[in-house]
């Protein structure tokens, strides 16, 4: 049990290092240029201190530098390639936060895990933020005309995100 | 079960998202990319499906320990049930008293559907006490790991006796004071231990006669049975200090010692007293019964001094100021000391002087780590030499000492010392 249970620390600290280089490798590849090459390799070093260590601030730099790392390399890179890049380096920072934050409870030791359900994601309610995502993924990949109306759409959609989740994350 | 309140809180979780989400909204605006704007999309879709509203309010949690009085290397067992609905996660951590071992036994009850649970911790204390179990730290956490709360739920005391492992039978002198008992004694009486055949006399009982002798000698022969009388046992400890391992140090070898004489005489149906010195001097008259031993058992586990004594500062009274009464006629007394001054030598000489041949149980087993050739050396030599005087004088007033490291059996010696020892001395210990 006790040698299971350090093979599954172990493992969630070798994600934590797999997943941050497979975002800057995806981000910087295949045309790197030095600012993001530099950003990758400190994100790199970071991620190995945060799986070594599990110190949330080490956590909270690796991600930061990983995410730098992606916005520069997609800024100074306009390839087509670039916006299939950017929606897996997105997932993939998603999936870094939660591979960090397993590999930094693991760190603290002494808990046992007494209860674990499955989260009870609203089905609606994500198909709605995923479709959104899309909108604006697509929408912030083509060059658009301002007009009157994709003003007002916009300000109305920005008033209605507000509303939702003032009401959402309010008790 | 007790209902709780949840107060949940951000996780660095939900923090790591935001930043994300902000850098990347900060960097299309700054740069004049839109397509930024993709890295932001994520962390945005989870916080949009994981909304604090969702969040359980209430929980009921209890948490129970058994047995709650047990002896040293005994299993503990500490279960916490947790029932709540809407959380993906629910940690536990115990705190652990010192000195005492936990394993996790895993889930023993509930189901992750309902939102129940109920956890079971096996412990072993090693050491004696009176140790606080507890509390019980549980972590739920809720809305995809966004959301998180903490809860403390205490758990309850334990009571740890000493383990007694110290004889394996009682043993006791052959002249006995008091009339009833289970230890057959020198005087002839009507027990059932045989004692001997004498010539018969009127009045003797006829199923006494002991025909095969009789028959041999063509007279009439009776045997005698040793008669059966109780012991008298006295318990000096002394708890001026406490050197060695937890564990296994001075204190709780004392302590062991104490029990395990206390135990075998009591089931023995002997009557055992108490009286702890070093600090303030303590006692308990000799009496018989379950429920000696256990009053034994607590004033035994009070000789280590509390906060409040620690901080008054030990006030000493020696074994002069003990009431008379608590050393019956003929008692038999046990000093249990590391002998490390000179007060269990001044003990020993009063209880001599008053007539008795106490026994003396040495149970400093380790002596101070020094380097050689240093000073310290040099002082745990003289100490050493000083610990060899004090054993010396002992042996001069005839009053045996028997090293204890608490694994041997006393039976053997305590049956040396209280044949060897001197039975007028004994006779002559009417207070």
């Amino acid at each position: 049990m006790r040698v299971r249970g350090r093979a599954v620390t172990a493992l969630d600290r070798v994600a934590v290092v797999l997943t941050a280089a497979a975002c800057v490798l995806v981000a910087v590849l295949p045309d790197p240029s030095r600012p993001p090459l530099v950003a990758a390799a400190l994100a790199l070093a970071a991620a190995l201190t945060a799986a070594a260590t599990a110190w949330r601030t080490a956590g909270t730099v690796t991600l930061a530098l990983t995410t730098a790392a992606v916005l520069l390399a997609s800024v100074l890179d306009t390839s087509d390639l670039r916006p299939a890049q950017l929606v897996v380096t997105a997932v993939l920072l998603v999936a870094l936060v939660v591979a960090l934050d397993r590999a930094e409870d693991r760190g603290r030791g002494g808990s046992v895990t007494a209860l674990r359900a499955p989260a009870a994601v609203p089905v609606g309610r994500a198909a709605l933020a995923a479709g959104a995502a899309v909108v604006v993924a697509y929408t912030s990949a083509r060059t658009v005309v301002p007009s009157v109306g994709l003003v007002l759409a916009g300000l109305a959609a920005a008033v209605a995100a507000l509303v939702l989740a003032t009401r959402a994350h309010g008790r | 079960m007790t209902r709780v309140e949840l107060r949940f809180a951000p996780t660095a979780r939900l923090r790591r998202l935001v930043l994300v989400a902000a850098l990347a909204v900060v960097g299309a605006v700054a740069t004049g990319h839109g397509e930024l704007l993709v890295v932001a999309a994520p962390p945005l879709v989870v916080l949009v499906v994981a909304p604090r509203s969702g969040l359980p309010r209430t929980a009921a949690v209890s948490a129970r320990v058994g047995p709650q009085r047990c002896v040293e290397g005994d299993e503990v067992v500490v279960e916490v049930d947790v029932s709540v609905e809407g959380v993906e996660r629910v940690d536990a951590t115990i705190v652990l008293p010192a000195h005492t071992t936990a394993s996790y036994d895993g889930n023993v009850g509930g189901s992750a559907r309902s939102g129940t649970t109920t956890v079971r911790w096996l412990l072993v204390p090693r050491r004696w006490g009176r140790h606080e179990v507890g509390p019980v730290r549980l972590r739920l956490v809720a809305g995809a790991g966004c959301h998180a709360t903490e809860l403390t739920v205490a758990v309850g005391e334990v009571v740890v006796y000493p383990a007694a492992g110290v004889l394996a039978r009682a043993v006791a002198p052959h002249e006995l004071a008091a009339p009833l008992g289970e230890h057959p004694s020198r005087a002839v009486g009507s027990g059932v231990e045989f004692a001997g055949i004498r010539a018969y006399q009127p009045g003797d009982r006829r199923r006494d006669v002991d025909w095969r002798t009789s028959a041999r000698h063509g007279d009439l022969f009776v045997r005698q049975y040793a008669a059966e009388r109780a012991f008298d046992l006295v318990l000096v400890l002394d708890t001026t200090a406490d050197a060695g391992e937890p564990g296994s140090s001075t204190l709780d070898l004392t302590v062991r010692a104490a029990t395990g004489l206390a135990q075998t005489y009591l089931r023995a149906h002997d009557r055992v007293g108490l009286v702890t010195f070093g600090g303030p001097l303590r006692w308990m008259a000799p009496a018989t019964g379950t429920r000696q031993l256990f009053r034994v058992c607590e004033a035994v586990m009070a000789v280590r001094p509390d906060r409040a004594e620690a901080a008054a500062g030990a006030v000493e009274y020696g074994l002069e100021h003990l009431p008379r009464r608590m050393l019956p006629h003929r008692a038999f007394v046990a000093v249990v000391t590391p002998l490390l001054d000179d007060r269990p030598l001044d003990a020993v000489r009063l209880l001599v002087e008053r007539g008795f041949s106490p026994l003396v149980v040495d149970v400093l087993t380790t002596g101070p780590a020094v380097t050689p050739g240093s000073p310290a050396a040099l002082a745990a030599r003289a100490w050493r030499m000083h610990r060899e005087a004090l054993t010396r004088e002992l042996g001069a007033l005839g009053v045996p000492v028997l090293p204890w490291d608490g694994a041997g059996d006393l039976t053997g010696a305590l049956r040396h010392a209280m044949r060897s020892g001197s039975p007028r001395a004994r006779a002559a210990g009417r207070p």
